[in-house]
């Protein structure tokens, strides 16, 4: 006894130096080998997944994801106007598996087993969970304008889903004749990015401006008004004078069938429109997998518990991003980024047994008019009566000099580099 | 002996403590969570993004003046005054110190 000092103390203890002491990962025992699935490597769910890890490093993390590399939609307009390529919008998950520990699977998840807690994969492979977070994103409701279906969709691009379908609309813009007009037709909400079939519009103009200056963009609404509305338009008189028509809502009613041969529209008031190049971008719900799981209610999106992010049909399943039902909070991926963080926090803290402290959420949703002239709407909500609600929505101001337009577009771009290095976890 | 007592007492005491302020400190800091929030636009860690400045930068009274001033209205902003303006003196005490004591 007599030599016993504290090193000893500590050998006999079992712990090696006062600092590993400090680092014992005494929350580590409580979650260790916890297993979290999540599906779908987009905004919402490669943000969840770095959140899981950021809060609780040692929660085992399994990414599903069928694509290699993940197209972002934000930007993708940028893309068409030929302002960056399609590698600017392009993002891989190299990081989240190397450096953060993720395992990420390349694959899709084509049913969950509820009961038994397990997630099926195409190849066959199963893997279990203790929870599930899905964030499959937007499918399309191909059934309720006639005439568009996946095929037409190959002609009428809807460039909905980055990718494949914003290379075909950007060839399409490119092989057009001048003198051409070219039809935006946004769905009746609620759908995916609520002011970006304006940015589009916007951002085509600016294309077609510079191009082919004889064209027009005609945006055939099924809404009749929409986000950020007279800052669109006084922008678009401003930048585009007499190139941008808008068609309301309320003239159009909504897109009931196509002829994607003769390219044409025809509205529910009984109106045609015809198009050079035709953007149709169908109704939405949440994507197949929700779906099929039964996750989703009459209308095709996932109810949650607001403050969890837990679906209402199903325990210990939480679902984020545009799939979801989350009050105020239009479907955007700053709102998806938002919900995978606090739908981590509220796992980790579930986890451990402790509550999660009173949450504010931010989002800033820019919309590029030009290279040089953007414009934002910034809200923030808050958690009331277990509904998340918009306490402010402010959007830049109606009156602005060029400076502050260039600065909101070279904040837009701040943005888009952020939140990509926030989701996929690059390095700045 | 009552010198090794006393120090045995104090390990003891130093573990205790430990583990009890972990069982507390198992809880997400409340300022902690709502810098997630910030990082989305001001990059990692609030580095800065392009154009977007910096967060990580300031003094815990610093960054907090500039909040209180984008919520004011004393501080010109492009789009913190329409964020600011809807966080209570208390978030934006709590994200100043946040960012502050996580670059120390
Ligand atoms: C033109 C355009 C511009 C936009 N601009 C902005 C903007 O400026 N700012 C903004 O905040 N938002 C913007 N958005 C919206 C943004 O893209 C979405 O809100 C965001 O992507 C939603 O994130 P999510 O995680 O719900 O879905 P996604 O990001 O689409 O991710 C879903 C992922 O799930 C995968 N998946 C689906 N099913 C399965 C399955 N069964 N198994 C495995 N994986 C599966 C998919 O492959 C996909 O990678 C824009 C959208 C568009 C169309």
């Amino acid at each position: 006894m007599r030599n016993l000092n504290r090193r000893d103390f500590i050998k006999l203890v079992g712990v090696s130096s006062a600092s590993s002491m400090l680092a014992l990962p005494i929350r580590a025992s409580a979650t260790a080998a916890y297993r979290v699935v999540i599906i779908g490597g987009g905004f919402g769910g490669a943000t969840c997944a770095n959140y899981l890890k950021h809060f609780d490093p040692a929660i085992d993390v399994t990414l599903v994801e069928p694509k290699k590399e993940f197209v972002t939609c934000p930007f993708s307009n940028t893309v068409l106007a030929g302002l960056h390529d399609m590698e600017f919008i392009t993002h891989n998950y190299d990081r989240l598996r190397d450096h953060n520990k993720i395992h990420v699977v390349n694959d899709t998840v084509i049913d969950i087993d509820a009961t038994k807690k397990i997630v099926i994969l195409n190849n066959g492979n199963k893997l279990s969970y203790d929870r599930l977070v899905i964030s499959p994103g937007i499918g399309f409701r191909w059934g309720l304008i006639k005439g568009y279906d996946d095929e037409a969709s190959h002609i009428m691009p809807h460039a909905w889903r980055a990718g494949e379908q914003t290379i075909l609309l950007r060839k399409q813009l490119q092989a057009m004749d001048d003198g051409g007009v070219v039809i935006i037709a946004p769905p009746p909400e609620p759908f995916r990015a609520p002011p970006a079939p304006y940015e589009r519009a916007s951002l085509i103009a600016y294309y077609l401006k510079k191009a082919k200056p004889k064209s027009k963009v005609l945006i055939v609404d099924s809404n009749k008004t929409f986000a950020k509305q007279s800052l669109f338009e006084a922008g678009w008189k401003k930048l585009y004078p007499g190139m941008i028509e808008w068609v309301s809502g309320s003239d159009v009613g909504r897109i009931e069938r196509v002829d994607a041969g003769s390219m044409q529209l025809f509205s529910s008031s009984g109106q045609e429109f015809k198009g050079a190049v035709v953007n149709l971008i169908p109704p939405q719900q949440a994507n197949t997998i929700a779906v099929n799981t039964a996750l989703t209610d009459q209308d095709g999106w996932c109810p949650v518990n607001q403050k969890t992010f837990e679906s209402l049909k199903q325990k210990d399943i939480h679902v984020i991003g545009d799939a979801s039902i989350v009050g105020d909070m239009p479907k955007t991926g700053h709102a998806a980024n938002t919900q995978a963080k606090i739908c981590a926090a509220n796992i980790v803290s579930d986890i451990r047994g402790v509550a999660i402290p009173e949450m504010v959420y931010s989002t800033s949703i820019y919309s590029l008019l030009s290279k040089k002239y953007a414009i934002s709407r910034a809200s923030v909500y808050r958690l009331k009566d277990n509904k998340i609600k918009a306490v402010s929505v402010k959007d830049s101001p109606n009156k602005a000099s060029k400076k502050t337009r260039l600065q909101e577009s070279k904040y837009a771009l701040g943005w888009y580099k952020s939140i990509t290095a926030d989701a996929f976890a690059k390095e700045e | 002996m009552i010198k090794m007592m006393k120090e045995l007492f104090t390990i003891v005491g130093f573990v205790a403590l430990l583990f009890s302020s972990s069982a507390t400190a198992q809880g997400i800091d409340r300022g902690a969570l709502l810098a997630t929030m910030c990082v989305t636009c001001h990059g990692p860690g609030g580095q800065g993004s392009k154009r977007i400045p910096s967060i990580d930068n300031h003094s815990d009274h610093e960054l907090a003046e500039y909040m209180h001033g984008f919520k004011e209205g004393t501080e010109r902003a492009t789009i913190m005054d329409r964020h600011a303006s809807s966080y209570s003196d208390e978030e934006i005490n709590l994200l100043a110190k946040y960012f502050y004591e996580a670059k120390q």
